[in-house]
């Protein structure tokens, strides 16, 4: 079984700062503005929107590494990740760890680097997100039960009438004629069958 | 094992547009359905100009003995 990955949440940090700084080269400021690379971006000279640098699957592993290592307030907001949720503590090491990131990753800048996330974070309430079922929150109806399940205590309702008259139908049918044998659920006439009676000759 | 052979009896009609020649069986598959309206049947042969079938047998949604009468419907 693989290992989980360590520190995705320093490699991505880096290698967005160093994109960030690219021309520049490391600096010594305290604070830098980045797109942010959850969010879609538009290209005001093709009039487009160029999707998000990390794909929603990749994004939701960057967070669920940052929970586990306690890196959150590292991470951008996004789709997956509100505002609201990032904590604003600092982590207990000022300096990342540099064990297990490729030496490409390595960070040439501080990682605690204050960065200003540029992009607007639309992020949609979910019902129910807050109780932790969102299965029916906000809906007008829950599940009406299957037909069937609808049906049910009319049908065994029904059957208990007609049970409760089943003796008397038994008998009627045993009482019935039998070489002749007509519909068995027929009333029994008086003047009995009308069907043509055997002649005498 | 020889199959069974079904009696058949073979008629053959003509009419303005078409003739037809039509196979019909000595015998009818029925359906003996509950009178207690459960749904529940049972499968019988029976000789296809013979009375219609009933008899009182086991309902097992009800749990007992109830009349069966063969359905109406022709298959």
């Amino acid at each position: 079984m693989a290992s989980l990955p360590r520190n995705l949440v320093q490699r991505f940090r880096v290698r967005e700062l160093k994109r960030a700084l690219a021309p520049e080269g490391a600096t010594s400021s305290p604070k830098v503005s980045v797109i942010n690379p959850f969010l879609p971006c538009f290209n005001e000279a093709t009039g487009r929107w160029a999707p998000p640098r990390y794909s929603l699957r990749r994004q939701a592993e960057l967070i669920k590494n940052g929970r586990l290592e306690g890196t959150l307030h590292l991470l951008p907001p996004g789709p997956k990740l509100n505002p609201s949720e990032i904590p604003t503590a600092k982590p207990k090491r000022a300096v990342a760890k540099t064990k297990g990131i490729a030496r490409r990753d390595k960070p040439t800048t501080d990682v605690t680097t204050r960065i200003e996330w540029i992009g607007e974070v639309k992020n949609r309430d979910v019902a129910g997100a807050d109780v932790g079922n969102t299965l029916y929150a906000g809906k007008k109806q829950m599940f009406k039960g299957h037909k069937w399940e609808r049906v049910i205590k009319r049908r065994r309702h029904y059957q208990r009438i007609l049970m409760r008259s089943m003796k008397r139908r038994i008998l009627r049918w045993r009482l019935h004629h039998v070489k002749r044998k007509p519909w068995p659920l027929s009333k029994i006439r008086k003047g009995g069958s009308r069907k043509a009676k055997k002649l005498p000759f | 094992m020889a199959a069974k052979s079904k009696a058949k009896s073979v008629s053959f009609h003509e009419t303005e547009e078409k003739s037809v020649l039509t196979v019909s069986l000595r015998t009818l598959i029925v359906r003996l359905i509950s009178t207690a309206q459960t749904g529940f049947f049972y499968t019988k042969v029976r000789r296809r100009l013979g009375p219609k079938l009933s008899a009182v047998k086991y309902d097992p949604v009800v749990k007992s003995r109830v009349l069966f009468v063969e359905s109406r419907k022709k298959k």
